[in-house]
């Protein structure tokens, strides 16, 4: 596009472009984001273009970023009419083009339907985006991300020319602070505070950083905004660079994420075309561009001083902070880092106003922006539950909301299984039981539970998840990633890692809890950053929730989820019809029995995969643990 | 010039000093093990916790602020301290300094599965070679629990002086070298001793140290370094000998 030459003239763009979209024009939007791609989305856009092109349709076909619903993908939607298609195959697309777009029909076998059967047609009437509220997201499902254009007929760059022709950095910053901004990487730092010490730190040369560094396991959101809506995080950037004075701008990305950063380059190529970046931006003596720094996959990489080592080029292993960032940061310089989720809503609150911000959330922020958490929040819900993908919701929405209304319930409710717990925050978050499900969610009660906001992963458990296991498994994540700088986090992980291996093998002893705890408070207390400060979270919220599991799996060596191997045996009942489909799917033959009579298990051979146990369409099977394995099986 | 408390007692501090720094000049006793005065503060053994304003920091990374009141060892530090220590022997149970500081801060046992390493990675070794000596000949390795020191890729290094800094620093003392009359030893690379330019005495220097210290540029003659000991105290005593007698000539 053509450079623009002062904020008035890209106001006018970006009015003419707003006001030439056609609402109620025909139009085809489809997921393209990681999750879709890999259920062969690529395909179904690509066949839909050919398709309009063959038949010669005026029909557009935008191939959009993440709209969330990872696990329904491919996703369509077809506008004007905001019909909701998933799982969509490429031959599905004739039809589609058929019956939905050149008549105003549905194909009720691509509809979604929750576990009671209900067809849901409209995107915003399925149970999983009905209680949601897009904000950051809110473009995702519309615009083309590898065009600017596309971002800017719904309004996009006008909040930043409309900043930039304010010409009042104090006032920029003034409107962060007031509108309650918290950080959205974890920990909940007020942004426009940050800045504002960013910016009152004298220096000619300062820097700004975006972390997207997204490491926790089963966290993808800001991955799925860089892909969806690159420009926003891009504006935000504008914005909070002219308030803090900040000349270069620095995407701290990991390489894993190849088509965010794909997306990345392609904005900032079509940003500096535009004149929103480089020198003397949209003619006024401001100047700023955005470099990309590719991480490794470190873990630690996150934690910001870990991350400007790693920028400066060092191993990215945290430093002594003897001043803060927003003093001394990265190379030395005055240094404001805010993580993805965090830029990409500051576009937002310029263009709608700090009452709106403030009207969504929870707490007062007028006096301070400690006082609540305003805006919403993506989640990336995943484990056990029916609808797993990334949700948006305002600050302060309950639990049981997200993961009953929003998530459908727990995953095989029908065969039994029960709500446990969540996990959130990530690897260094804690679990969270039931009778906390109605508190709402934002980052000062998720703290005084004992977890913490973290990047906003939310992992549910149901009945057949070991608490102590879970405990485990994080436990021996962080020890794989602590960077080993400080013997707090490594020797602690490493010690609690090698207690809980035994304890999940039925070797522990109850001295070991006390001892859990003691390593617990002494990481939290004298590590060096916040990820050995944190990493005790997943034993401590058990312990203190879940203690009865420990108890059981050391006193009495039973796993109350039936779940760690070696306490467990599998055993068939009188329920038995003799089907034989578990004899026929066990993958090491430990099971006979003839057509139609009860089957039965041999121990020595059965390795605890729990196949059997998965397809039995009778509840035959039964999970022993404990004393319950010598009353059964005598042994 | 700044005041603070340390344990009730008011005590003068340089602005920009650490706690550990004043209280070690006061007398006062904190255990360290990753911390040397030549050195800048890493706070990685995280064993010179003390509470300051109420909150339990490490000493060595902390900078003095005027009033600030520091507590040497409450119950919670204490406590603290211990399950560091403990961490610590977990990893190296047969170091004597450990067992040592072990007895004085009161851990009477290791609950925690011992390993049978022999450093605690407290990365001075890398630091000295660095930071001081500037040969950079030494590396952190692995990650987490897997963290361990070396010369890159475990290979002898073409940057090593042989200076033995590292061997000296450690204090653990798991670096271990060789020193024969024409040679020594040290991470698999074999440097020959230098000889006293006098007396052919073995001299604790390198060739490639020698060298090192007239590129660093540090007020150091070569000749002067190239003498033994005795010898060059012997020539020290014989400059001053001229001095003084010409002094009285003059006289």
């Amino acid at each position: 596009m053509e450079r623009l030459n002062s904020p008035d003239d890209l106001i006018k763009y970006v009015d003419a472009l707003e006001g030439a979209v056609d609402h109620n024009k025909p139009k085809v939007s489809v997921c393209r984001g990681t999750g879709c791609i890999a259920s062969g989305a690529s395909e179904v856009s690509s066949t839909f273009k050919s398709e309009v092109e063959k038949r010669n349709l005026d029909i557009q076909v935008v191939e959009t970023g993440c709209h969330g619903f990872c696990e329904r993908g491919p996703l369509v939607v077809i506008h004007p009419r905001e019909t909701f298609y998933q799982k969509v195959k490429e031959n599905d697309i004739s039809e589609i083009i058929d019956k939905s777009l050149l008549e105003d029909g549905v194909i009720p076998r691509l509809q979604y339907r929750d576990e009671n059967k209900t067809v849901y047609e409209k995107e915003n009437e399925v149970p999983f985006y009905k209680h949601q509220m897009r904000v950051v997201f809110g473009m995702n499902g519309h615009i083309d991300p590898t065009r600017i254009e596309d971002y800017m007929s719904y309004g996009g760059y006008r909040a930043f020319a409309n900043v930039l022709k304010e010409d009042n950095p104090v006032d920029i910053i003034d409107t962060v602070i007031k509108s309650g901004l918290r950080g959205r990487g974890g920990a909940g730092f007020p942004a426009g505070l940050k800045w504002k010490s960013t910016a009152q730190t004298p220096g000619d040369i300062k820097y700004i950083i975006c972390n997207a560094d997204e490491g926790d396991p089963g966290a993808f959101m800001d991955r799925s905004i860089m892909e969806g809506n690159p420009h926003s995080v891009l504006e935000g950037m504008l914005i909070g660079a002219y308030a803090i004075g900040a000349g270069v701008g620095y995407i701290y990305i990991r390489n894993e994420y190849p088509l965010a950063l794909d997306r990345l380059e392609t904005a900032l190529d079509q940003a500096r075309d535009a004149g929103l970046l480089g020198d003397n931006i949209l003619g006024s003596s401001f100047c700023f561009d955005v470099k990309i720094s590719r991480g490794g996959g470190a873990f630690v990489c996150g934690e910001s001083t870990a991350l400007m080592e790693s920028i400066e080029g060092r191993v990215g292993r945290p430093r002594v902070k003897w001043q803060r960032t927003a003093i001394s940061g990265l190379w030395g310089k005055p240094t404001n880092i805010n993580n993805v989720e965090t830029w990409a809503n500051v576009p937002y609150i310029f263009s709608r106003g700090i009452d709106w911000f403030t009207s969504i959330g929870t707490g007062d922020v007028s006096k301070s922006p400690w006082d609540g958490s305003k805006g919403t929040k993506i989640f990336s819900l995943v484990g056990k539950v029916n609808n797993t993908g990334l949700v948006e919701v305002p600050m302060g929405t309950t639990l049981r909301t997200i993961v009953f209304d929003i998530g459908g319930g727990i995953k095989d409710s029908k065969k039994g299984r029960k709500f446990k717990a969540v996990q959130t925050g990530g690897p260094s978050g804690g679990c969270i039981p039931e009778e906390f499900l109605d508190i709402g969610v934002d980052f000062d009660e998720l703290t005084r539970l004992g977890s913490m906001m973290g990047s906003g992963g939310l992992i549910v458990m149901d009945d057949r998840t070991c608490m102590v296991e879970v405990a485990r498994y994080f436990v021996d994540f962080l020890k794989e990633e602590s960077c080993g700088k400080c013997t707090p986090c490594r020797e602690g992980l490493r010690a609690m890692s090698e207690i809980l291996n035994r304890i999940v093998r039925g070797k522990g002893k109850m001295e070991d809890l006390e001892l859990l705890e003691d390593l617990a408070q002494t990481m939290v207390v004298a590590s060096f950053c916040n990820l050995g400060q944190t990493a005790a979270n997943p034993v401590l919220s058990t312990l203190k929730y879940f203690r009865n599991e420990y108890i059981d799996h050391v006193q009495n060596k039973i796993c109350t989820a039936r779940q760690c191997t070696e306490l467990i045996k599998f055993d068939i009942s009188e329920n038995c019809t003799g089907c034989t489909i578990c004899a026929r799917k066990c993958p090491v033959s430990a099971i006979s029995g003839e057509t139609k009579k009860i089957h039965s298990i041999d121990q020595s051979k059965c390795v605890q995969c729990g196949v059997c146990y998965d397809v039995c369409n009778f509840n035959a099977v039964n999970i022993l643990s404990g004393p319950e394995i010598g009353d059964k099986l005598g042994v | 010039m700044v005041n603070i408390y340390i344990n009730g007692k008011e005590v003068a501090a340089q602005k920009g000093e650490t706690i550990l720094q004043v209280a070690l000049r006061e007398g006062y006793d904190i255990p360290h093990l990753c911390y040397h005065p030549a050195l800048k503060a890493e706070g990685n053994c995280r064993l010179c916790l003390v509470e300051a304003a109420g909150k339990i920091v490490t000493s060595c990374t902390t900078v003095v602020k005027d009033g600030l009141e520091v507590n040497l060892d409450t119950e919670e530090v204490n406590r603290h301290r211990r399950t560091v220590l403990e961490m610590l022997k977990g990893l190296v149970p047969k170091s004597p300094l450990l067992n040592e500081l072990s007895i004085k801060y009161g851990l009477e046992k290791v609950r925690i599965a011992e390993s049978e390493e022999v450093c605690i990675k407290c990365g001075l070794c890398v630091r000295v070679c660095s930071d001081l000596i500037g040969a950079d000949a030494l590396t952190q390795e692995g990650r987490g629990t897997e963290t361990f020191f070396n010369p890159p890729f475990g290979e002898p290094s073409p940057d090593c002086v042989g200076c033995t800094s590292c061997a000296f620093i450690c204090p653990v003392q798991c670096i271990k070298y060789e020193k024969t009359d024409d040679t020594i030893t040290i991470w698999g690379k074999t440097m020959d001793r230098l000889k006293c330019s006098n007396c052919n005495a073995p001299l604790d220097l390198t060739q490639e140290h020698l060298d090192l210290i007239v590129k660093r540029g540090d007020n150091l003659h070569a000749e002067d370094l190239m003498l033994c000991d005795v010898c060059s105290r012997a020539q020290t005593l014989s400059t001053m000998k001229t001095v003084v007698e010409s002094q009285l000539n003059l006289e």
